[in-house]
């Protein structure tokens, strides 16, 4: 079996760990209790089975004890699966810890090439990239120094630079975004996109569900050890938000929700105005495109289109469209509709696309939701709403503070 | 660095010579972990890397004044003969005891990069071989110093000896380092198997001793396989008159070395083999 550059396949792999009540680990323990040594044994991952294409950026979402990490260091090839396989075809960077194989004896200068040669790299590929990465955690001045008289932050931008600057073709991401400053994380984000517009594999564990749902092109749900939803970000983030609060318990299952239960996301209260009977409409997608292609990361003189897809099982003719963009506290940011953008939709039935393009987006970095509702011309029926109905990330923004991003200079005048 | 990889079980089976590949592939890290262990073990001290040397120098002092002066062991040239021997010792036990705890002591980056695990303990036999080369620097400069003609011919043999107790080495850290993780106990047992392996090596008392003992049974003395390579060392360094070590013929000793040497290229494999077996679980059991 061929695998292309940068694919990873985990194949139905299970990793089984035996739970001792006692560890028995020298000579004579074991000789007293040879042959029975009490254990449990324990599935940390249990027949989890998914590919990651060449170039995607899969989430891997969980919670505490899922076997999310358990997973990752199988990947890393840190731990062997007890059963099934894992293959992959590529270099490999692991960000399982930042600045893992680093020794805090030896310099930041030392410890580059070390680490580097831990995972592969020769001095000369080191070397080739040693400025850039030393540019990345802007550390110039401390490069000679031994990193243990480092900050943590200082660390974690070293081992960071280290990973990304090395030209992965698959990278591995544990929970790192959640070192670093506010500044830094930007940057971190900042180069998976640029990692992902050079085609590069990623699969990435996190807690953080918006940015899991934001980011990825898919999400992989685990609870304990057993792989509950694959696919569409933002489905996957349901059923995982829907499992962690407990509403359904017994929630395992491997095809996607049919759409109905998408439009009943995150907040049950707010999904499909109640004083709406009139149905026949509903809202089947909405993705955000730059450049022609599907992205949830957008900067902000980037020009992006907000593709809605509706869906009509009647004719209808009075149709009006419309986007609410939010921060994460649900303000509203912007808001428009077909109407006033003087859009005819004309008489609809069956499938339509409906674009909004933006000449940019002037908004600080940070995350932000996109609402859609359909209305009638006049205003009186209301046939669809779907809150927060995709989410996306603005990253390489100014360092504002507020809410907008607006073209500004500074000067002096003398 | 790898391109296509699987990792699952059949991993453990993995044979010694794709094993071996794997860690030429990675001879670089080899070298860098080398270097830092030495680097590190001297960092923060004044004398750096004189303190390898000190030790030999302190060494030849204490033993030639205990045996030499109080003993009155009949060794001529007794500083040299020690140190020969010792040069022999002080590799093997260093790999040995760097190598027990090398992966222990790296469990860090153990359980967050895959990389050929052997690397480690190779990397203590690979600073025990840096001091090896400092160590008979002092050797170099005490034939000097007593304008002591050693053996040419047999010096021609000290590759091949060398050689041999370099794969020991590396046969018994790997296989100590992976043990090691499964069994605590492998490192206090060493410290004391390793005292008595020092004292059951004759290098501070000459072997001809024990041969006389023995009589007919002399070969029992040779199963111990540091003998043959210090009695190598001895031989080509010290170069002693008739009767302090087996005075048979050169080829004998080249014999010895050549099986030796065989000897511990199928200790390498097997030991390469058994940490292909019990290298699966490290990470969780470290």
């Amino acid at each position: 079996m061929n695998l292309p550059v940068g694919a990873l396949e985990i194949d139905h792999v299970t990793k089984t760990f035996r739970l001792y009540e006692e560890q028995y680990r020298t000579l004579k323990e074991r000789a007293l209790h040879l042959g029975r040594i009490p254990f449990r044994e324990f599935d940390a991952v249990h027949d989890v089975h998914f590919e990651v294409r060449p170039g995607q950026m899969v989430g891997l979402l969980g919670h505490n004890g899922s076997g999310k990490s358990t997973l990752l260091k199988c990947i890393a090839g840190t731990m062997q699966p007890t059963a099934g396989s894992i293959r992959l075809n590529g270099r490999m960077a692991a960000l399982l810890e930042l600045g893992a194989g680093f020794h805090p004896d030896l310099t930041g200068r030392e410890n580059l090439f070390l680490a580097g040669s831990i995972m592969g790299y020769s001095k000369r590929d080191i070397g080739a990239v040693f400025d850039d990465i030393v540019d990345f955690a802007e550390l110039e001045q401390f490069i000679d120094n031994q990193v243990k008289h480092y900050s943590s932050g200082m660390f974690a931008r070293l081992g960071f630079a280290l990973a990304v600057n090395v030209d992965p073709e698959i990278l591995l991401i544990d929970e790192i975004l959640a070192v670093g400053d506010e500044a830094f994380q930007q940057k971190c984000l900042d180069r998976f996109r640029t990692f992902r517009e050079q085609g590069v594999t990623m699969l990435f564990v996190t807690h953080d569900t918006d940015l899991a749902s934001t980011i990825c092109d898919e999400l992989v749900v685990l609870d304990h050890g057993r792989m509950i939803a694959h696919g569409d970000p933002v489905e996957a983030a349901t059923i995982y938000r829907r499992h962690l609060y407990g509403e359904d318990k017994n929630l395992y299952v491997d095809e996607p929700l049919t759409d109905a239960e998408v439009a009943s996301a995150d907040d049950p209260a707010s999904v499909v105005d109640p004083a709406a009977p009139v149905g026949g409409i509903r809202f089947n997608s909405l993705t955000l495109h730059v450049n022609g292609h599907a992205t949830t990361t957008v900067r902000p003189d980037d020009i992006v289109t907000f593709h809605a897809e509706v869906v009509t099982t009647r004719p209808v003719d009075d149709l009006v469209v419309a986007y609410a963009i939010r921060d994460p506290a649900r303000n509203l940011i912007n808001s428009s509709n077909t109407q006033v953008l003087d859009v005819d939709l004309g008489r609809l039935d069956g499938s339509v696309t409906v674009t909004f393009t933006f000449d940019g987006l002037a908004l600080l970095n940070g995350m932000y939701e996109v609402d859609l509702g359909a209305h009638s011309v006049d205003g009186t029926v209301r046939y669809a709403q779907v809150d927060a109905a995709a989410r996306f990330a603005i990253v390489g923004g100014a360092r504002h503070t507020g809410i907008a991003h607006l073209p500004v200079r500074g000067d002096v005048i003398k | 660095m790898s391109r296509v990889r699987t990792t699952n079980q059949a991993g453990r089976r993995e044979g010694a010579f794709r094993r071996c590949r794997t860690v030429f592939a990675y001879r670089e890290l080899l070298v860098n972990l080398t270097r830092t262990e030495l680097r590190i073990r001297y960092k923060n001290s004044v004398l750096g890397f004189l303190w390898s040397l000190l030790n030999p120098v302190l060494y030849l002092v204490v033993f030639s004044l205990v045996f030499q002066e109080i003993l009155r062991a009949q060794i001529p040239r007794f500083a040299i003969f020690l140190l020969s021997g010792l040069l022999v010792w002080n590799f093997f036990s260093a790999s040995l005891g760097g190598g027990a705890g090398s992966i222990i002591g790296n469990a860090p980056i153990v359980q967050k990069i895959w990389f050929p695990r052997e690397v480690l303990p190779l990397a203590s036999v690979g600073a025990a071989m840096v001091h090896f080369l400092l160590q008979a620097m002092v050797l170099a400069g005490a034939l000097l110093l007593f304008r002591h003609e050693p053996d040419w011919a047999a010096l021609a043999l000290l590759p091949l000896a060398l050689l041999a107790l370099t794969l020991m080495a590396a046969a018994a850290a790997l296989a100590l380092a992976v043990l090691n993780v499964h069994y605590r106990d492998t490192q206090h047992l060493l410290e004391l198997v390793l005292m008595a392996w020092f004292w059951l090596t004759p290098i501070v008392y000459n072997h001809q001793l024990i041969a006389d003992r023995l009589g007919a049974n002399d070969w029992v003395a040779m199963l111990n396989p540091i003998t043959s390579v210090v009695l190598v060392f001895q031989r080509a360094l010290h170069n002693p008159p008739p009767g302090y070590i087996p005075d048979v013929s050169l080829w004998l000793y080249t014999r010895n070395t050549a099986v030796l040497t065989a000897a511990a290229f199928l200790l390498l494999a097997g030991s390469l083999r058994l940490f292909g077996r019990l290298e699966g679980d490290l990470a969780e059991n470290i």
